[in-house]
């Protein structure tokens, strides 16, 4: 396994600057504004394939290449490190352990599309990871790797810490960005675009910590040796956030493309107490479950498409036998529900709908059309909001309805959960 | 003002940092927030005229966020996440423990004022769950009932 | 252009703009909720889904730009499907409670639910209800003195709150929270009051935010919408009566995109129930043993009509004068004028009573004398830089307000604000200066000095000298950088539109300081440029009409001096009368007249005298002396009240004809109600004395009649068709069109300085409030809800100093009377200046004014 984002991640107080450094920190950066120009990291980042590990994947260089060359509007650059989709946990390692990766990433991303002006924004209860992320700011004016004329080429960039303050919708990038002006997070339509219209009105890339922290490498040693690294179309390594009736939860950078089961049992050391496996969420509730029939699929972008769900943001939910799906679906509903910005009808309102009926369904008083009152109720959701969350809010419901429908129907015939959902505390 | 004079400079400090004035109101927030452990009326009155923007426009984004009670809560607020990862390993049932041990229930505070409980939603710790937090600042993780018990006692006595 | 097709129609609109733009531009419904043509969309509500052939998601019309070849379908299956499900989602949480609803009858929520044809309902569980104490059963909260919110029925578009931030720029009503419980709600302590707060209530598409004067008043089905004009501020808005009976139930917009947009501020919207006021006059009334007693219209016009005979045989026309008013309409006002120069004889009218110095009538041949706007509302956004000098826009001229801020917003106009006091559009402004009072027009000069170029001769560039900023600076407390860079600004602005409000007109210096206005706008080449000029905003819904009417002594109709030959000609043509070209007494003289005895006979139409002359013993002292006065009014002012004979009059509202708006837009309104118990038009009054007295050709059965007789033959005018006169009203634009090839003279404009007086340290300035508009506005018991008390605004220091604090009350006294009212302590004024309203006839406050002093000064102490 190649590691790239977390090669340094163990070593002894690597989010010390001088750490960092030590271990071949901010290298990146120094190449990048000695040899390159603006365009050329563009070409590099496209050429070497990386697409982004916030959850849509979309190809990070071909997102900097939209920045507008000719506008005489200010750039920006805004780092996502809002990190809220249940069961991912790993912006929050990097952030905490190597916070100059993905720093030195911001700063040769700003440079390539031209920011002056950089914003982090991390998630307002990441309270850790601020303060090692505002000292890490600060020691990277001190050597010179922000601020003004860095390293000597004239080239300026300024770097602000920004919190959130508890609003799941604020990852998603227009409605961090609402934020960022002040005001309540609600999600913008696009397009325009904020490669377009951004931050201010102005041209804005919004990527994750960890897209970022794989540019400084991909500088270094070239684009053909990320593309070396997983599969053709995904290429590089990701970071997946293990949790849930596991043995040995944690993060894990694997090479895309390697088989989930290696990641279970393997690494996971498989499911606690030795019970059998039920169901998988592979990359946050946004995504479809799996389940064991599923465990030899390969974790990069296309194969998870092929089985029916998707990478999203890496974050890995192992359930065994004794996890009720209703519950499990009512515990995501609540989430969504509670996240729902409120702006688009469908979202706002389904999702509270569908809250009421898996909470009927869940404490006995369900009626069999429920369960396709809750798919027509999906469907009258999908497709027809602003932005993703409304689409992803209504997965958990159609996918353990997929695969557990008995299991619902059961929930109707038995007037409520015959598993009940009780996890002791040890 | 009601607002400390450290609060008003750090509320002063964030006026002109940011390409645009609104972009200060969370920060600032944030400062009222650390004095008083809750945003009031008047709090945030006062802030929109340091900042010079409408109380209004204050309250409205105070209102979206989740991390900015508007009541006094508990001098320490235990919130526990009971979202998935972390329900999967017990979070209802530490939830139900906090409450038989404090003899209060979730969006309660303590008679003597020290505690109170919430619940949130994952906070990005569901490698070491089950998991709470302790006033928007310090992770509890790996919880159990032993470990839950020996923080009560520690932040009681503190 | 992008060429697309809409259910299968070809259509052509502008790059730009939306698929749904292009379906309306069809003619083809297509429902919304959060979409205003006015408001930047925000695609939030999903309800204007359409089918985009070859997009695989349904696409919010809204928002979505029309791209070239694109094949819409807001009729197909699948749009039709994605509507369905929206309207289902936008009612689970969305009580059922149209029967008593409100808006019942008007609610688009209810109108696009049988749109789309789906009445059944899968959702059964409870509805989300934001409780307002247990035991309420609509959950709805009073959350200003005007206006009423029932969240349950939100359906979260948030035009509300997008309208009063985008247009208005006010922050009394906001959403807080998120998801399903996003609230509308105003924040604790502030209810809301702004001036265009009755706007939200108009866009709410369902019965959320309610009108307290409207609400539960009646069922909008059960009655008629009149097109009418605002009878307040002289901006023009374009109102919709909905009358029932003879009652106006309420005022709404009437959008009319050259004037207001389609929104009006709360004053015309809530203002219409001085119509229906109970103190209203009932009939004529006749003074009998020192009281009013009530009469008949025949023994009225008897007395009068053998009063008018008698005074003229025996002392001729000049022994009467006539005050028209720029509350009237044009037709009032042209018979008025009309009668007095051809039954009467005289040219003793005017109608310009409040103020002290009176500019030189406007005239039509020069440019500097047109003392009217010469540009348009609409060219505010056209222009390069926007100058307002006097005035307090937001509460005179609040949709001339809107439109500035629409071009500081928008086109990023530099704002400049030369006021002596701080206003609520300050906060627009790129540049405020804040001259002392009395200080302006060295203030003007020395920009003109700053901004010299070879369009002045020696004489004037030698004179202009002596106002260097450093000198000016000294005298006027502007930093002498501040008026240098200004005047930078204003030279290299590439267009340039002046506006002068109120604080001008009644300026002590009003004319020089008019002048120098001229005079820098001519150096700064923005007198004859195009987008340019100067404008002086006249107060009222009919000032300017009142002009062009020649309610003035020295003009004829149309701006005309009397010796026009070939002009005067004409009208004596038409009007059948020989005109006497002798000037006659402008309203000082009129009341110096009346004095001195040499005017016997005063005839008022709804002006108040005696609230209104800046010196108000006085004119009562005067009314007094008036061996026979006839007031024609609608309320029983306190003109009215020291008159021989009381003529009932009708309010704008219950009689036709046509308004001349601050712009030269001339409008007509339409009868809303009969008029009142006895009361009638002034126009018919006037006609029908006329008649009694057997002046033929004042046979007059219509309005019509009258404007038709003024289109074809005040130059101005001339052309305009009131059959055509249309929704929108039409601008004249005669000689103000011409202005770009007039030619201009400098003119030394020297700064008088003011005298201060011993013993009363203060200046007394006086204006509107937002809410107010004249005295009239204070019949208005809905605008008293919001405020319905007067003050004495002033200094914060100054207060301190005498110990006085907000609420406190105070004495105000001048050499000439005392009155008693309660501070308001502010930032806003400068040491040594009062603001007190004028709207509360309570308050008498000319009382402290003298007629001779062109500044009041007063002094204050505590009671
Ligand atoms: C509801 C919602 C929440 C999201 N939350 C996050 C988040 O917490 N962190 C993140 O990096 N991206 C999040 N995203 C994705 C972002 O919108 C965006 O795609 C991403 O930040 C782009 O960065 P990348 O290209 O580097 O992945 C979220 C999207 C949605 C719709
Ligand atoms: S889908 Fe939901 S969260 Fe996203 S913009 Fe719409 S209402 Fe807000
Ligand atoms: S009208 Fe288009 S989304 Fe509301």
């Amino acid at each position: 396994m190649t590691k790239i984002v977390f090669k340094n991640i163990d070593k002894p107080e690597q989010y010390k600057i001088e750490n960092y450094i030590k271990n071949g920190g901010y290298q990146g950066l120094a190449k990048t504004l000695k040899e390159y120009k603006p365009a050329d990291i563009i070409e590099m980042v496209k050429k070497s394939g990386l697409r982004g590990r916030g959850g849509a994947g979309f190809p990070t260089g071909l997102k900097w290449g939209f920045i507008p060359k000719d506008s005489k509007k200010p750039k920006y650059l805004c780092v996502n490190a809002d990190e809220s989709e249940p069961g991912t946990f790993k912006d929050r390692e990097i952030m905490e352990k190597d916070p100059h990766i993905s720093i030195e990433g911001a700063i040769i991303a700003s440079y390539a599309i031209g920011a002056n002006v950089c914003f982090y924004y991390i998630r307002g209860e990441f309270v850790l990871c601020a303060q090692r992320i505002q000292k890490a700011i600060e020691e990277a004016y001190d050597k010179g790797y922000l601020g003004k004329n860095i390293l000597g080429s004239g080239y300026n960039l300024d770097m602000y810490l920004y919190r959130g303050a508890g609003a799941y919708i604020c990852g998603e990038e227009t409605a961090l960005l609402e934020s960022l002006e002040g005001k309540r997070g609600l999600a913008r339509v696009k397009p325009p675009f904020p490669a377009v219209e951004g931050l201010y009105k102005s041209p804005t890339v919004v990527n994750n910590v960890e897209t970022l922290a794989n540019v400084p490498d991909i500088v270094l040693k070239g684009a053909d040796w990320f593309l070396s690294i997983g599969t053709a179309k995904s290429p590089g390594t990701k970071i997946f956030s293990l949790s849930g009736h596991i043995n040995k939860p944690g993060n894990y950078e694997l090479d895309m493309g390697t088989p989930l089961r290696h990641l279970i049992y393997d690494l996971g050391g498989g499911i606690k107490d030795n019970r059998k496996l039920k169901a998988i969420i592979p990359g946050g509730p946004s995504v479809p479950i799996l389940t064991e029939e599923h465990l030899d699929v390969k974790l990069d972008f296309e194969s998870l498409v092929q089985a029916g769900t998707m990478l999203g943001s890496g974050g890995v939910i192992v359930m065994d036998e004794t996890t009720c799906m209703v519950k499990t679906a009512l515990i995501l509903m609540n989430f969504f529900k509670h996240e729902s910005c409120g702006k688009c009808t469908p979202c706002r309102e389904g999702t509270v709908w569908l809250y009421d009926i898996l909470y009927r369904l869940e404490h006995g008083e369900g009626k069999k059309e429920d369960i396709d009152l809750l798919l027509k109720v999906c469907e009258n959701i999908g497709g027809r909001t602003i932005c993703a969350l409304g689409d992803a809010a209504i997965v958990p419901v159609q996918s353990t309805i997929k695969y557990f429908r008995e299991e619902y129907i059961a929930h109707v015939e038995n007037r409520g959960c015959l598993t009940p959902f009780k996890f002791q505390l040890n | 003002m009601i607002l400390s004079e450290k609060t008003q400079k750090k509320i002063l400090a964030e006026k002109n940092k940011y390409p645009q004035p609104k972009t200060a109101i969370l920060p600032a927030l944030y400062a009222v927030y650390e004095e008083f452990g809750y945003l009031s009326n008047e709090t945030m009155k006062e802030t929109g005229e340091l900042l010079n923007i409408p109380f209004l426009e204050i309250v409205e984004v105070a209102s979206f966020y989740t991390m900015f009670p508007k009541k006094p809560t508990g001098k320490y607020f235990l919130q526990v996440c009971t979202n998935l990862s972390c329900a999967l390993l017990g979070a209802e049932d530490l939830v139900k423990h906090l409450e038989e041990k404090l003899k209060v229930k979730t969006g309660q505070v303590t008679p003597d004022g020290v505690f109170s409980i919430g619940r949130v939603e994952c906070l990005g710790s569901c490698g070491t769950a089950p998991m709470l937090q302790v006033n928007n600042l310090h992770f509890q993780e790996d919880l159990t009932k032993e470990k839950v018990d020996k923080l009560l006692e520690e932040l009681k006595k503190s | 252009m992008v060429k697309i097709n809409v259910d299968g129609k070809p259509v052509e609109v502008e790059e730009g703009q939306t698929v749904l733009q292009a379906a309306l531009k069809l003619g083809i419904y297509c429902p919304t909720f959060c979409w205003h043509e006015k408001l930047e969309p925000i695609g939030a509500c999903r309800i204007c889904l359409v089918e985009i052939e070859k997009s695989p998601k349904l696409a919010v019309s809204c928002i979505t730009k029309a791209m070239e070849g694109m094949n819409v379908h807001v009729s197909s299956p699948k749009a039709i499907d994605g509507r369905k499900g929206v309207m289902e989602m936008l009612l689970v949480n969305h009580p059922l409670d149209c029967p008593t609803c409100d808006k019942g009858g008007e609610c688009d929520l209810q109108d696009v639910a049988y749109y789309v044809k789906n009445d059944r309902s899968r959702f059964g569980e409870p509805k989300r209800r934001f409780l307002t104490s247990a035991r309420s059963t609509f959950d709805e909260k009073q959350i200003g003195p005007l206006m009423y919110l029932t969240m349950n029925r939100c359906i979260a578009c948030f035009k509300c709150v997008r309208m009063l931030k985008e247009v208005a720029g006010e922050y009394d009503l906001g959403a807080f929270g998120r998801g399903v419980f996003t609230e509308i709600d105003v924040v604790k302590d502030q209810p809301i009051t702004n001036e265009f707060s009755g706007n939200t209530v108009e866009i709410c598409p369902v019965g959320c935010l309610t009108s307290k004067p409207f609400r539960y008043a009646v069922r909008t089905w059960l009655t008629q919408k009149k097109s009418s004009v605002c009878g307040f501020c002289s901006d023009g808005c374009n109102l919709t009566l909905w009358v029932g009976g003879d009652k106006i139930f309420r005022a709404t917009s009437r959008k009319n995109d050259a004037v207001d947009e389609g929104w009006i501020c709360d004053k015309g919207r809530y203002g219409y129930d001085i119509v229906n006021h109970s103190d209203r006059i009932k009939t004529p009334l006749i003074k009998k043993n020192g009281k009013l007693e009530p009469a008949t219209w025949e023994e009225t016009f008897d007395l009068i009509s053998n009063k008018i005979k008698e005074t003229k045989d025996k002392f001729g026309p000049d022994a009467f004068a006539g005050i028209g008013s720029a509350r009237c309409s044009n037709e009032d006002n042209y018979l008025f004028q009309k009668f007095f120069r051809t039954v009467v004889g005289t040219n003793n009218i005017d109608h310009r009573v409040a103020f002290k110095r009176l500019l030189p009538s406007p005239s039509s041949s020069s440019i500097e004398n047109l003392y009217t706007m010469t540009n348009s509302i609409e060219e505010l956004e056209k222009t390069k830089m926007i100058v307002v000098i006097g005035c307090d826009i937001t509460s005179e001229h609040p949709i001339i307000g809107l439109r500035i801020k629409k071009a500081v917003n928008n086109y990023a106009t530099p704002l400049v604000l030369i006021n002596s006091k701080k206003t609520k559009l300050n906060a627009w402004a790129k540049t405020e200066i804040l001259p002392k009072f009395g200080t302006e027009v060295a203030l003007i000069n020395s920009l003109c000095n700053a901004a010299l170029n070879q369009k002045a001769d020696q004489g004037f560039k030698d004179w202009v000298k002596t106002y260097s900023p450093q000198k000016v600076s000294e005298i006027t407390g502007v930093e002498a950088n501040a008026i240098s860079k200004l005047a930078e600004e204003i030279s290299s602005a590439e267009r340039c539109i002046f506006l002068l409000g109120r604080d001008v007109l009644s300026h002590p210096q009003n004319q020089e300081l008019i002048d120098a206005v001229y005079n820098l706008a001519h150096l700064t080449g923005a007198l004859n440029k195009p987008h340019s000029g100067v404008n002086l905003l006249w107060e009222y819904n009919n000032s300017q009409g009142a002009l062009d009417m020649g309610v003035l002594p020295d003009r004829l109709p149309g701006l005309t001096p009397l010796n026009q030959a070939d002009y005067l000609q004409n009208v004596e043509k038409v009007w059948q009368s020989k005109i006497s070209t002798k000037p006659g007494f402008n309203i000082h003289q009129i009341l110096d007249g009346i004095d001195k005895g040499e005017v016997k006979f005063l005839y008022v139409m709804e002006e108040n005298l005696v609230s209104n002359y800046p010196d108000r013993k006085y004119a009562q002292a005067v009314l007094a002396k008036a061996a026979f006065s006839v007031v024609q009014e609608i309320f029983l002012s306190e003109t009215a009240q020291r008159a021989t004979v009381v003529l009932p009059a009708a309010s704008f509202a219950e009689k036709e004809g046509t308004f001349t708006s601050v712009e030269r837009r001339v409008q007509k309104f339409q009868r809303g109600v009969r008029p009142q118990n006895q009361s009638k038009p002034d126009w018919q009054i006037i006609s029908m004395l006329a008649l009694w007295m057997d002046y033929e050709n004042f046979n007059y059965d219509s309005t019509e009649k009258i404007s038709t007789e003024i289109f074809s033959l005040v130059p101005s005018y001339l052309g305009l068709d009131y059959k055509k006169l249309g929704n929108n009203g039409a601008q004249w634009n005669g000689f103000v069109s011409k202005k770009e090839a007039m030619t201009y003279s400098l003119k030394k404009t020297d700064l008088k300085p003011i005298q201060s007086e011993q013993g009363y340290p203060f200046i007394l300035t006086t204006g509107n409030l937002v809410h107010h508009c004249g005295t009239l506005s204070g019949y208005s018991e809905n605008l008293n809800l919001v405020v319905n008390e007067s003050f004495c605004e002033m200094n914060q220091q100054d207060a301190e100093k005498l110990g006085i604090k907000t609420n406190d009350e105070i004495w105000l006294e001048s050499a000439s009377g005392k009155i008693k009212t309660k501070a308001k302590l502010s930032s806003n004024l400068q040491p040594g200046m009062v603001f007190v309203p004028i709207n509360f006839k309570e308050l008498e406050v000319n009382l402290l004014m003298d007629k001779d002093n062109l500044v009041d000064w007063i002094k204050i102490s505590k009671v």
